[in-house]
């Protein structure tokens, strides 16, 4: 997996997140990754969406916090919009089926998105695409989250 | 339950999985400041409201640790949520400071009295994105003077353009008159420039052909709540939080002053009636939050505004109190002298209520068929702004911007101002009127507008009138009549700023490129020869001056290019009339160079003396003594700062991202600011300008403007859409900022909106077939013109079909370069005022083609934005 690798060269872990049984439109599942205090949500779209993996390209998970200030998006999930928000704080609303892009914010960022692969039955993180919210770097300052193992810890 | 990886897994994982929508690449760390990193103070180039930042400047090779102990920012990383220490990628650059190269971080500063916790818009934190970095999109800054010769811009020196734009300027003013020499100049760059340009123009030239960026006409903005003895910015900050309702005519604050909104009006609870034909994000939370959203049909504002005051009039529920107190009567309006809208629009309280009754066109039944507002919300506003709570009245405050006074500028705002004044608002806590606003306050004149040379008068006006009705001249006008021979263009575009833009832009390109006489050697005496030819055959010269090429530049002969923001040290006001210094700490690119030396070398050129400024701190303290009395009285800055031996810039920068809110004065060595203007509660025994304790007029008292939405109807009723035309209004939106000078260097902005938009209901898309992301275009056959021709305008724009706006009303972005929505605005001017009515744009909308945003690969978001 040379291709996932954060700058400066420290490569992402790869998790796994669910199976794709356990995945049921609309209903988001936490999970963190890559580190232990980042959450992030899987949910199934029910529409195609960038980024989407399984049979409908559908699946897509995305970091929990608002990139704006920081502010938790969980329970926020529209399915109807297929969109995350408004943010508690201060409002920001992002698309879910377009990379994460603020429909409306006071963000400047994109929601990170979780970089998906399905392997058999299994979705896996493998990435992140874009800074967390309160992090330098997705891969500092904190302890691997369960079960997310480094690409070198493999065979 | 964890599998063991397997081969399969790891070949899986080299499959790539996530198209991006864009070539922009996530970014998934950003530099942090080092302990020892220099630290500048400043504040947001962007919206009024002026946030706090602080710019973090260190060499490139170094890097702060994530300890608070070991960066600048004082930080443990991860930073918890609403900190705002957090810096996000579009919060980082890479510049030059002194030559060498420097990472540079724009965090909003939470110190500061306005974004207090770190709070900031989506503008406000990207301005590091706007920085000059030749490896990023704002690779192509003017780095040098251009000179169109044999039709393609190319460089020279700043002699040679200096001296060409001296000479024919000398030329056109002493073969022609000095209305012959105009400029268009941005209001709201920093006191340093507008100061010098004005003394240029105003002092020196002293022509009446000027007019700033967005208007046609050196006149005021909100002139209705001006002439009723409110200053545009008289509020406080913390008045929106102690407010019980505000009344929000045309803005949304949400999109427009986040900061306002986010920090001093939603956590104050105050309940919000919203006037506005769209229902923007601001709208769905009025609704949601107990208030009323009125959504009004465009231009009809000022029959809304006396409809809701002839309800509270008819009820009783006046302020009896407040307008014995403070409302101007006949004996007063009789003392304005200089001021002929008061003397001929200004109404005593009696005089008002008699004209409001007895007209049947303010009957609630009527108000609810003209405005298309259901008589029940009206009657629910007038409760929510008016009825008192048994003895308690409810503290109304007032809030207005474009949407309004860019409908009918006078009507709008007079009716309006006079609604709130019944109300009681006006220079008390909680109970004020003021501009939401746009762009900050950096407009400080040299000398004032040069009114008596203007050709321009009200059309009814009557002897004896003072000043004799005039209103400053219409630039768009002389470009027509020919008058006009040069014209400097600072920080505008001009051509897609103002009405039938289309029109306008054939104009100029006749008297321009199409000319005969057109520049074809380096040799500056040749260049000055032809460029005076081209004056005295009937065309003009233009001088583009700014820091990007933009729509106006295909018509420019010479290209000046400006210093901007971060590039020298400047100083403004906010929307509260807070004075901060916007501090350099970055290297201008190439031979850019601030406005105000620009300005100071030409006029030197033209042998105009009080030119010989050093830095631009000379400027500001001269600028400074012409503020004396008035709203944003700072001599009280420069006199502490020579007290104490320092610079002026200097004890502003010391003053850091809080700055002073103006007017200031000294007491016991220290500087005071002023919260509000007008302000009834201020200490009587207290010394401070009239305008800090009185209304801003000859007596002092607050004069209810006659705004009477007659003297508009059969303006409107002729530029409405008809067989089957959308109204095409148009405004902001909170991603874009103005003519998006720096958006179209954002990466994420152009994401988000890569094309400009039309906003429209789903009962104006299905029938013409129209879905979101289809091409549409939209054309008016009446874009009349400043004399009065019907010509044809048009644009395209991608559809966005939303319940944001009603059927039959359409909105747009109004100045997404190359998609200008005054393309199909008539330039119907107010009657009274000789302001644009920018928002009655109309045309026949079709689709004709679909984009490739339409599908999911392109990336444009068609999600609702008003759930917020």
């Amino acid at each position: 997996a040379s291709a996932q690798r954060a700058s400066e060269g420290v490569a992402y872990p790869r998790k796994r997140v669910v199976r794709i049984g356990e995945l049921h439109d609309g209903v988001p599942l936490a999970f963190t990754y890559p580190l232990q205090a980042q959450p992030n949500f899987i949910v199934k779209l029910g529409a195609p969406a960038q980024g989407g993996v399984g049979p409908d390209h559908d699946i897509v998970a995305f970091s929990s916090l608002c990139t704006h200030m920081g502010g938790n998006l969980r329970g926020r999930y529209r399915h109807d919009l297929k969109a995350v928000g408004p943010c508690p704080f201060h409002f920001s609303t992002f698309d879910l089926t377009r990379g994460g892009v603020a429909v409306h914010a006071s963000a400047t960022q994109s929601l990170p998105q979780v970089v998906l692969e399905i392997a058999g039955d299994d979705v896996f993180a493998v990435r992140v695409a874009g800074l967390i919210y309160g992090y330098r770097h997705n891969l500092k300052d904190g302890s691997l989250a369960e079960g997310a193992k480094t690409p070198t810890m493999r065979g | 339950m964890q599998r063991k990886f397997s081969r399969r897994d790891l070949f899986a994982a080299r499959t790539p999985s996530i198209d991006f929508a864009t070539y922009e690449i996530p970014v998934d760390q950003v530099p942090v400041p080092p302990a020892n990193a220099e630290v500048f103070p400043t504040a947001c180039e962007y919206c009024i409201v002026g946030c706090g930042y602080k710019a973090y400047v260190w060499p490139h090779d170094e890097e702060g640790g994530s300890k608070a102990a070991r960066n600048a920012l004082r930080a443990d990383f991860p930073v918890a949520p609403a900190t705002g220490a957090w810096i996000s990628p579009s919060m980082h650059n890479v510049v030059k400071r002194n030559g060498k190269l420097h990472h540079v971080v724009i965090v909003p500063d939470g110190e500061n009295a306005v974004n207090r916790q770190g709070n900031h818009s989506v503008r406000g934190g990207a301005l590091a994105q706007k920085l000059y970095n030749p490896t990023r999109p704002t690779a192509d800054r003017l780095q040098t003077p251009l000179l169109r010769v044999r039709g393609m811009l190319l460089p020279i020196s700043w002699d040679a353009a200096t001296s060409i734009v001296a000479e024919v300027s000398k030329h056109v003013i002493a073969r022609h008159g000095e209305a012959s020499w105009a400029t268009r100049f941005f209001s709201y760059h920093f006191w340093e420039n507008t100061y010098a340009i004005t003394k240029l123009a105003f002092a020196s030239v002293g022509t009446p052909n000027a007019a700033e960026h967005d208007k046609p006409t050196a006149e005021n903005d909100a002139t209705g709540l001006d002439d009723c003895g409110v200053d545009g910015f008289s509020a406080a900050y913390k008045d929106w939080k102690e407010a019980d309702v505000i009344y929000i005519s045309g803005n949304d604050p949400y999109e427009n002053q986040t900061i306002l909104f986010t920090e001093w009006i939603a956590p104050g609870g105050a309940k919000i009636v919203f006037v506005n034909p769209r229902k923007s994000p601001t709208a769905a939370y009025a609704e949601r939050t107990d208030g009323v959203h009125l959504q009004l049909l465009p231009g009809t504002d000022s029959i809304l505004n006396n409809g809701i005051a002839r309800v509270i009039l008819e009820n009783s529920w006046e302020d009896r109190a407040w307008i014995g107190k403070v409302i101007a009567g006949r004996a007063e309006i009789a003392q304005e002298k200089s001021n002929w809208r008061r003397a001929r629009f200004g109404l005593s309280f009696d005089e008002y209520k008699a004209w409001l009754i007895a007209d049947d066109e303010y009957r609630l039944d009527n108000v609810a068929k003209v405005t298309g507002v259901p008589a029940q919300k009206i009657l629910r506003a007038a409760e929510l702004i008016a009825r008192p709570r048994g003895q308690v009245r409810p503290k109304a405050s007032f809030l207005l911007e474009k949407g309004n006074y860019w409908s009918f500028n006078f009507p709008n705002s007079a009716s309006l101002s006079a609604l709130g004044l019944v109300c009681g608002a006006g220079g008390r806590p909680g109970q004020v009127m003021s501009r939401a606003g746009g762009h900050q306050r950096g407009m400080m004149k040299a000398a004032g507008y040069p009114l008596a040379k203007s050709n321009a008068v009200y059309h009814d006006v009557k002897p004896g009138d003072p000043s004799g009705g005039k209103i400053p001249l219409n630039t768009d006008l002389a470009v027509f009549e020919g008058k006009t021979r040069l014209t400097w263009a600072i920080g505008t575009t001009w051509v897609t700023a103002l009405s039938a833009g289309q029109s306008l832009r054939d104009k100029i390109a006749a008297l321009t490129r199409q000319h005969a006489a057109q520049v074809s050697s380096f040799d500056k005496d040749q260049a000055i020869a032809t460029l005076k030819q081209r004056v005295d055959n009937g065309g003009m010269v233009l001088i583009q001056q700014d820091i990007y090429q933009n729509d106006l530049t295909e018509y420019a002969d010479l290209v000046l290019p400006a210093a901007g923001w971060g590039e020298e040290n400047f100083a403004r006001a906010q929307g509260e009339r807070r004075l901060r210094i916007y501090s350099k700490f970055y290297d201008a690119p190439g031979e850019a160079k601030p406005d105000w030396w620009i300005v100071a070398e030409v006029a030197k050129k033209m042998g105009y003396s009080g030119y010989a400024w050093k830095t631009s701190n000379d400027v500001f303290e001269e600028a400074v003594t012409k503020s004396k009395g008035g709203a944003y009285d700072a001599t009280a800055v420069v006199e502490l700062a020579k007290r104490t031996g320092k610079r002026a810039h200097d004890l502003l920068t010391e003053l850091s991202t809080t700055g002073i809110q103006l007017p200031a004065r000294i007491e016991a060595g220290k500087l005071v600011g002023t919260d509000r203007l007008h302000d009834q509660t201020f200490p009587a025994d207290k010394d401070a300008n009239k305008i800090v304790k009185q209304f801003n007029t000859a007596s002092g008292k607050a004069i209810l403007m006659k705004g009477d939405w007659r003297s508009v109807k059969p303006v409107r009723e002729r530029f409405s859409p008809r067989d089957g035309e959308l109204w095409i209004t148009n405004g902001r939106i909170n991603e874009l900022w103005q003519t998006m000078y720096d958006d179209l260097r954002k990466a994420a902005v152009k994401r988000r909106y890569p094309s400009n938009f039309l906003f429209i209901n789903a009962a104006d898309a299905m029938p013409r077939g129209i879905e979101s992301g289809d091409l549409v275009s939209v054309e008016n056959d009446f874009v009349v013109n400043i004399l009065g021709e019907a010509t044809k305008g048009a644009i395209s724009l991608v559809a966005y079909v939303t319940d944001e706006v009603a059927p039959g009303v359409a909105y747009t972005y109004t100045f997404y370069p190359g998609q200008n929505a005054n393309n199909v605005v008539p330039a119907i001017t107010d009657p009274v005022t000789g302001v644009y009515n920018y928002k009655l744009g109309k045309g026949r909308v079709a689709k004709i083609g679909e984009t490739p945003l339409k599908k999911l690969e392109g990336g444009m978001s068609f999600v609702p934005r008003s759930i917020g």
